[in-house]
């Protein structure tokens, strides 16, 4: 909302300087988002042409001798047409700023200096009038400002009205607040009309049909209009306040607008059939073209002004172009109502017509304004049209509001606030925003609220305005007492997912945060973890069809992020993400899980150079390192029917127990192209919410071994297709024999092994929790185990 | 005999001296101490010695073998000691060298901007609580005294994603759904993402925010002001400027919306170069976080006594709060995921 301070000075003398304005109204809740200064017209002045000649070298210029008062005498070439020895006209110096932008300098014109400009008004920006330059009244003394003369300085404050100061929207609001907030006395001057036979009854009917939509509603009627461009001081107020000019009629209603937070609706009351004005639900009618010349579709509830055919307007929202204002109009009715908030909400978002009008129904107007905003509407129609005025208005009000009365407790207010502000303030802030205010004793009051504070309605309401005035810097700031106690329920899963964030960082995962939108073809390529049958959360009004679901795998976005580093010139990438995944059963399902992707030629170590690409057992290090540090132990690796997004020989589940914990594995060749990226692509995604489950939230401590352990390697030979954990599966199920760890030590391909066979070699730890077990024994239990595992799974002893 | 012994003494530690190796000292102790050495021999011709004498010459015997061995131990050591410090002396690494380590990565600056809010909070007592990004209408609007029509709505553009279910447009739905579950005292932060139509410098579709409320029997707006005084000292420091100023949420009464100092231009309003700060648009402060006392309303909604219970609430924007902390000036940055970004943190 722009405030005009001389406007605003109107109704309430304004004693602070501009900055200190700002400042309070900042701090009582109206922000000041910006504060301009217009029409100063710098370096512009009145001047008289006290010589006038042809210019030698141009016919159709002059060269005007301008006495410009204390400066003496200026020579400036002109073009315009109407200039006369003795005129006085307004004079741009330079160093002045045209209203198009121009900067006013001394120049030569065909061989003759010209130190200024004769101003046009377009030049100086108070009209688009451009055929002349414009001429002041003869008292205008030269060298006086141009701004004194024409009385345009103003300053124009920009506030930002929250949704619950409707009343706020308007010259008149900002005035109530002001003297709410400073004491100083508002006048508000009523309407003076010189109302005329017939009355405006006779003119028109108006009838409420549906009043659970409009509360109130009148009608004034004004004849005999001479619709015109309205006279500059209303253009420039409109204009300061951000509105275009557009003829006096419509100006009219505007000015009141903002003037009174009224919006005003004008019908050429020759465009009204029947001469009567209904205000009911568009029932039956489908459409209206609007008077910007758009046939609108009507639903059912939408309300409408309808006469004796059918809708002239959508209440609030927009007039109809058969009753519109225009050149040969000349009986006007002007309206003004209140219609119910949500109804002018719902109606202009559907059509996305949303206006100055519109928003101020929409926050609720002054329904005991209504009647004084028609009367001030006609009093200017007739002033400016030189109309006249049909006697009283024609008003339906079918229930008046029936006023309410709060109780404030003064110290529910001090205990609410932390406060000791003595009773007589709290009587006194209540009395600056209440229409009355009785004590009942014992610190309480009843307080009446004004008809345009609907915001006020209950006692908080009236506590927070009793804050207001005080000022919030006056309320001290104090630490709560407070029991020791309510520990934060998931302050384990909390702790966990920033130690799993932390081992990510441990394992060279840069984390990365991406929106959680994706598009729908992605979801479709990669279904993450997301069950079978599980379909994606889809967007109903997404910004792009880029973003239209919901991301049901990490992965998609992970990829895309990585293809942007790459395109960017990095080599080597590792990204990880904790984050939700999202799907729906019939129920919306929210998971958290953890995802990572790894390509490019690994970094050298110091001087040392590793060779070789991320690979498989990168990303599945990745995976490893953070099972062992949440202690998850006996996970599954297999490749069966893995993911189609991803390579069917270069991937795994990872399992336990037949569960899925999630997947490691390389891109499928024609994902890595979709996404941008290169073939040797790995990825990962968890499902966190099972690593939490699995993860042990106590360490039981294992008594510290007190027998040495002893150590024997097994080698074996065996085909290609062979994998290695099927040995310390093996190992794992001789349980009777006293290993206490096996793992893979090396594997071999090559001379002097035929083609298609491998192998591998283990190490083996055995130790007995009783005794030192003796070299024979040790010799005879691995005996023994070789013999198992080899028998078992058909493979050769390595010799 | 006494005589060889003192001679084989002077002899030895002549020797001795001109030793300039261990291996020279190793034929010198050879020559006298070894079993063929000058010393043993004279030893060896003990038993003709008188008995008497015996003692006195096996003495002296031990003496100076002592001698010559402490010597011996003497002259090692020294040329041990000269070896090393010439090894000391010319053993020498290029310090310049890359040192040997494996690549660590980077945790997203939004993580660490939240973990040090989490942390403020949780040392003031605050709970951790989370809860569903996907909400429903009750939970995200009309508990939270957000009706149907009201124009309050138009603070949060929203998405969504069925009849009643939107992303939720900010974290105060776990308020409700705390109150809902538990009575107070209540101190809670609710950390989360959240959503808004919305894409520009300054707004991304999702985003962090945090949300924190205090309930409790007799809690003020002076405490309000008191903990996200704290707050903010915490975070950005102990001087920079703070001011509540009044505003308007549904769900609080009295709200207010804080402003620091605005940390581009130290509050002025004006950069060092005489240009007007952007950042803060000349005012001198910005807008970091929204607060207030939570409406009664919203009491009822959950079935708390306004009577008996207040407390205040308040949410902050993680991101801006980052962006403020580093000077960034691109909300986009956090989730665009350049490397180049991600290592600064």
């Amino acid at each position: 909302m722009k405030v005009s301070l001389n406007w605003l000075r109107e109704f309430v003398a304004v004693e602070l300087s501009t900055a200190e304005l700002a400042e309070r109204l900042t701090m009582a809740g109206l922000e000041v988002e910006g504060v301009e200064s217009r029409g100063t017209f710098d370096r512009m002045i009145a001047g008289r042409i006290v010589g006038l000649e042809r210019h030698p070298n141009a016919d159709e210029l002059s060269v005007c001798t301008v006495d410009v008062g204390a400066e003496g005498t200026l020579r400036v070439v002109s073009g315009a047409p109407n200039l006369d020895a003795g005129l006085r006209v307004a004079v741009a110096l330079p160093g002045a700023t045209l209203a198009d932008g121009t900067r006013v300098e001394s120049v030569e014109i065909r061989g003759l200096a010209s130190a200024g400009v004769l101003l046009s008004e377009r030049e100086i920006g108070i009209s688009d009038d451009h055929s002349g330059v414009m001429r002041l009244d003869a008292g205008a003394e030269p060298g006086t400002s141009l701004a004194a003369i024409l009385d345009t300085a103003d300053t124009v404050l920009d506030l930002a009205i929250t949704p619950n100061r409707g009343d706020c929207l308007s010259i008149l609001g900002i005035a109530r607040e002001l003297a709410a907030l400073t004491g100083a006395r508002l006048r508000v001057p009523a309407p003076r009309l010189a109302e005329k036979a017939p009355p405006a009854a006779e003119r028109v009917r108006v009838e409420i049909r549906d009043p659970d939509l409009c509360g109130r509603y009148v009608a004034r009627v004004v004849g005999g209009v001479r619709v015109a461009p309205s006279p500059l001081w209303l253009r420039s107020r409109l204009e300061a306040l951000g509105m275009r000019a557009i003829n006096n009629v419509v100006d009219v209603t505007n000015y009141v607008m903002l003037e009174r937070g009224q919006p005003l609706h004008a019908f050429d009351l020759a465009g009204i059939r029947g001469a009567v004005l209904v205000v009911r639900r568009a029932g039956a009618a489908l459409r209206l073209r609007t008077l910007d010349e758009i046939d609108r579709p009507l639903e059912p509830d939408d309300l409408v002004i309808a006469d004796a055919e059918g809708p002239v307007a959508l209440a609030g929202v927009m007039g109809g172009a058969g009753s519109a204002v225009g050149a040969s109009t000349c009986e006007v009715v002007l309206e003004s109502a209140y219609f119910t908030p949500a109804t002018v909400r719902r109606t202009s978002r559907r059509l996305g017509l949303r206006s100055e009008a519109s928003l101020r129904f929409e926050r609720g107007v002054d329904v005991e304004g209504v009647p004084a905003a028609a009367a001030r509407a006609a009093e200017l129609l007739a002033r400016l049209t030189r109309g006249q005025v049909a006697a009283g208005g024609v008003e339906a009000y079918p229930s008046p509001a029936a006023p309410i009365e709060v109780l404030v407790r003064s110290d529910r207010a001090n205990r609410l606030l932390g406060t000791s502000l003595p009773l007589a303030e709290i009587g006194q802030s209540l009395r600056r925003v209440s229409a009355s205010v009785k004590a009942t004793g014992r610190g309480g009051y009843l307080c009446r609220p004004p008809s345009y504070r609907s915001d006020l309605t209950r006692e908080a309401d009236f506590i927070e305005e009793i804050a207001r005035l005080a000022g919030y810097d006056r309320i001290p700031a104090t630490l709560p007492r407070a029991a020791l106690g309510a520990a934060a329920r998931d302050g384990a899963a909390a702790s966990l997912a920033g130690r799993v964030r932390g081992l990510l960082a441990a394992q060279g995962m840069n984390e990365v945060t991406c929106l959680r939108f994706t598009a729908a073809q992605w979801n479709r390529r990669i279904p993450g973890l997301a069950p079978a049958g599980a379909e994606p959360v889809r967007v109903h009004n997404p910004l792009s069809s880029e973003a239209s679901e919901m991301r049901r795998s990490l992965l998609p976005n992970l990829l895309a992020a990585a293809a942007r580093n790459r395109r960017q010139g990095e080599a080597w990438i590792r990204l990880g993400e904790l984050g939700t995944v999202f799907w729906t059963d019939g129920a919306v399902r929210e998971r958290q899980a953890l995802g990572g992707v790894l390509l490019g030629p690994l970094p050298p170590r110091g001087l040392a150079r590793e060779n070789r690409s991320e690979s498989f057992y990168d990303a599945k290090g990745v995976v490893e390192a953070i099972l062992a540090a949440l202690r998850i132990d006996a996970a599954q690796w297999t490749r069966q029917d893995v993911p189609p997004f991803l390579h069917p020989g270069k991937s795994a589940w990872v399992k336990r127990g037949g569960e899925v914990l999630g997947y490691v594995g390389g891109l499928h060749p024609e994902v890595a192209r979709a996404a941008d990226l290169d073939a040797e692509t790995w990825a990962l995604e968890l499902d966190f919410e099972k690593l939490e489950s699995y993860a042990p939230r106590r360490v039981a401590f294992q008594t510290l071994p007190k027998y040495p352990t002893v150590i024997r390697d097994l080698a074996i030979v065996a085909d290609e297709g062979f994998e290695a954990q099927q040995v310390l599966d093996a190992i794992a199920a001789c349980s009777d024999l006293p290993v206490e760890s096996a793992r893979l030590f090396d594997l071999y391909r090559g001379s002097p092994l035929p083609p298609g066979k491998k192998s591998l070699a283990y190490s083996i730890a055995y130790r007995a929790a009783d005794r030192t077990l003796t070299d024979e024994e040790v010799n005879r239990l691995h005996r023994s185990l070789i013999e198992r595992v080899t028998r078992q799974l058909g493979v050769e002893l390595r010799g | 005999m006494r005589a060889d012994l003192e001679r084989i003494r002077q002899a030895a530690l002549a020797d001795l001296e001109r030793c300039e190796d261990e291996a020279a000292l190793d034929q010198t102790r050879l020559r006298y101490l070894g079993r063929k050495g000058e010393l043993t021999a004279v030893l060896r011709g003990m038993r003709e010695v008188a008995a008497a004498e015996r003692p006195a010459m096996g003495e002296l015997a031990n003496a100076v073998k002592t001698a010559v061995e402490e010597r011996l131990g003497a002259l090692r050591r020294r040329l041990a000691d000269a070896r090393q410090a010439k090894s000391l002396a010319e053993e020498r690494l290029d310090v310049t060298l890359p040192g040997i380590r494996s690549a660590h990565g980077h945790l997203h600056p939004l993580t660490q901007v939240l973990d040090q809010i989490t942390s403020i909070f949780a040392e003031m007592g605050f709970g951790v609580e989370t809860g569903p990004e996907v909400e429903d209408d009750y939970h995200n609007f009309e508990a939270l005294n957000i009706p149907r029509d009201h124009p309050a709505r138009d603070m949060h553009d929203t998405f969504f994603v069925a009849e009643d279910r939107v992303l939720r447009t900010h974290t105060s739905p776990v308020q409700i759904r705390v109150m809902e579950s538990r009575q107070p005292p209540l101190r809670v932060i609710a950390p989360g993402v959240v959503y808004r139509h919305d894409d520009d410098v300054t707004h991304s579709p999702n985003f962090l925010q945090v949300e924190g409320f205090f309930v409790d029997e007799a809690v003020t707006f002076g405490d309000l002001k008191g903990v996200l005084s704290e707050f903010v000292h915490a975070f950005f420091g102990p001087r920079i400027p703070l001011r509540f100023r009044p505003s308007f949420f549904p769900f609080t009464e009295p709200s207010a919306e804080v402003d620091i100092g605005c940390v581009m231009c130290a509050a002025s309003g004006v950069l060092p170069d005489g240009s007007p700060c952007r950042v803060c648009k000349r005012s001198g402060w910005l807008e970091i976080l929204g607060s207030g006392m939570i409406d009664p309303n919203v009491f009822r909604f959950v079935g708390y006594d306004p009577e008996k219970f207040s407390g205040f609430a308040f949410g902050l924007g993680v991101e801006r709060l980052a962006m403020l902390k580093h000077g960034i000036g691109d909300i986009r940055l956090f989730y665009e995921n350049d490397l180049r970004f991600l290592r600064q943190f």
